[in-house]
């Protein structure tokens, strides 16, 4: 009877991690699904610089209603609309050849409990993480939604630039304020649900209690 | 006085010079970030010229479009600005009754502007004498728009001296209803003080102004006028205009509602309306009338522009008399320093005939 009742558990122990199995989500996209975008403004005469890269490329982790992982851009791809301001940026300002790209690292970003592929909306809430940019990396706060089944969404974002080391940008005049508004927008994202890499002890023993 | 010496100083005529709205759709929501004046309009600062040459035109590069192709802004700093237009325009009229065609000068002259500190000084040399109905014209060397402006702050600044408050759409076909008929345009400059607030969402303007007699107002009108404009999505803006004038012989208030849209970076659009009510102070007549613009753009290659305009206009309101036009045309910016603008339109005054007739013109533009 011992030996039976230790089975059982066993099966049910077995079972409950094949459950929380399937429920890691493995999330990533390609720069084609997407675009980064920043706004600044260059005063006086509040000139709207607007810039645009190609999307990031982001390896996410839904583990445990938890979303956690990395946008990597490409800082090379940004482009203004003014070839003189882009040589500027990207040479003298971001030095592309030093520090090609920047990261975006969401932590701990917590998912609606019923967030599923199929229930995959959540409202604009706010993140918290870290951005490694021009070399140096710092914490960073903002904001972060997907708006349907597809995984289309944006992580929104403001960032001081002398915090990361990059001069104020300065050219005939005008200068560039230090706050920068940054978007990371998808199109889209590509999920897959994997193993989940390590099923917290609450979560196995949740089916367990069910049986009860 | 031969004809190489009329040209020789052609060079020097000047009157007003605007900016270009359109520049929106590249999300430059103000005129300051070309020119000098917050206002818009006349000498560029350096910024403007690398605007010059990066996105306006066609082709060229950062030495060709300094000022006089020599004053390198690097060496000599953002201090000093120089530059200077000479605009000329042939115009062709048909109609059943006959078949017209000139060209005359519209404006040249230099322009200089010292900033020290938040203080600019800004004055343009050499003004066209002579109406372009008349078989000639000569040059006065007067100063036809001069002001002392002082930068509050990034986004306020005064300026005081002789020149056009802000009414309405800031471009440079003096011509259009909206400008030839509301007598704001080329020749109108006049004493004033204003003060301008380039905000980020929302402008204001607000002068005082009285005009000489002199002028192509011909009559001394003492004016207020207010402008507000608010930046939608930083690339459309939406403006009132507001306009009280008391002269000798009249006195009117104007209304103007104005729209800048850049729909993409190629496509744009400038719309203007704007109510008059007059009064005659020797007649007593009051007159109320109505002038409207619609402009629509697009640059189908860096620097090359299709244009479409259309125009309407109620002089009275009180009779049936109507102005029409709907013309299309090109615009094209080779190179920096050069403009050429071509329209062919259709148009035609109900109360002198009912059919319409050709009008075309071909404006050729350099500026320092």
């Amino acid at each position: 009877m011992k030996a039976f009742l230790f089975l059982a558990k066993t099966l049910l122990i077995v079972s409950a991690l094949a459950v929380n199995a399937a429920a890691a989500t493995d999330i990533k996209t390609t720069p084609a699904q997407g675009d980064v975008q920043f706004d600044a403004i260059g005063k006086p005469s509040m000139i709207k610089i607007k810039g645009k890269g190609e999307g990031a490329v982001a390896a996410l982790k839904v583990d445990n209603n938890t979303l956690n992982g990395d946008f990597k851009f490409n800082v090379d791809s940004l482009t203004t609309g003014m070839g003189v301001r882009d040589d500027h940026m990207k040479n003298k300002y971001l030095q592309v050849k030093d520090f090609p790209q920047a990261t975006l690292t969401l932590k701990d970003f917590k998912l609606p409990a019923t967030w599923n592929l199929k229930n995959a909306v959540v409202k604009q809430a706010d993140f918290s993480g870290t951005l490694k940019l021009h070399g140096v990396e710092k914490p960073i706060k903002g904001t972060f939604q997907i708006d349907n089944e597809k995984l289309a969404g944006v992580a929104n974002f403001e960032l001081n630039i002398s915090d990361y080391g990059i001069e104020i940008p300065s050219y005939l005049g005008v200068k560039v304020t230090d706050t920068v508004k940054v978007a990371v927008t998808f199109t889209e994202m590509t999920a897959t649900e994997v193993a989940s890499a390590a099923a917290p002890k609450a979560d196995v023993a949740a089916p367990a209690k069910k049986k009860k | 006085m031969n004809k190489f010496v009329l040209i020789a100083v052609g060079f020097l005529f000047a009157t007003t010079v605007y900016s270009f709205p359109e520049m929106i759709r590249h999300h430059y929501v103000n005129c300051g970030a070309c020119h000098v004046s917050q206002a818009g309009g006349g000498v560029l600062n350096a910024y403007g010229r690398t605007i010059s040459y990066d996105v306006l035109s066609t082709w060229g590069g950062e030495k060709e479009a300094r000022a006089f192709y020599a004053v390198d802004p690097e060496k000599v700093g953002t201090w000093l600005n120089l530059g200077g237009d000479v605009r000329g325009i042939q115009v062709s009229q048909e109609n059943a009754q006959s078949k017209t065609g000139r060209y005359f000068w519209m404006q040249g002259g230099i322009d200089a502007a010292v900033t020290v500190d938040r203080y600019t000084a800004m004055m343009t040399l050499g003004q066209v004498v002579g109406q372009q109905r008349e078989s000639y014209q000569t040059l006065d060397f007067v100063s036809p728009k001069y002001y002392l402006s002082a930068q509050i702050s990034d986004e306020l600044s005064v300026r005081a001296g002789k020149f056009i408050p802000l009414f309405g759409l800031q471009i440079p076909q003096h011509t259009f209803y909206i400008k030839q008929n509301l007598k704001i345009g080329e020749g109108t400059e006049r004493d004033a003080v204003e003060a301008i607030y380039n905000g980020e969402q929302w402008n204001f303007s607000a002068a005082v102004a009285k005009s000489s007699a002199k002028s192509a107002v011909r009559d001394e009108e003492k004016s207020v006028s207010l402008q507000v404009l608010k930046n939608i999505a930083d690339s459309h803006k939406v403006g009132v205009s507001l306009w009280n004038g008391n002269a000798d012989q009249f006195k009117r208030d104007m209304v103007g509602l104005h729209t800048v849209s850049g729909w993409t970076e190629k496509f744009y659009t400038l719309a203007e309306i704007d109510h008059v009510k007059s009064k005659s102070k020797t007649t007593d007549v009051e007159t109320k009338s109505i002038y409207q613009l619609l402009k629509v753009g697009y640059e189908f290659h860096k620097g090359v522009h299709a244009q479409v305009v259309e125009q309407w206009g109620r002089p009275d309101l009180d009779t049936g008399n109507e102005n029409q036009s709907l013309g299309a045309g090109f615009v094209w910016y080779p190179r920096p320093h050069f403009e050429f603008e071509m329209l062919w339109a259709k148009q035609r005054t109900l109360y002198v005939d009912k059919a319409f007739e050709d009008y075309a013109y071909l404006l050729t533009h350099f500026y320092f």
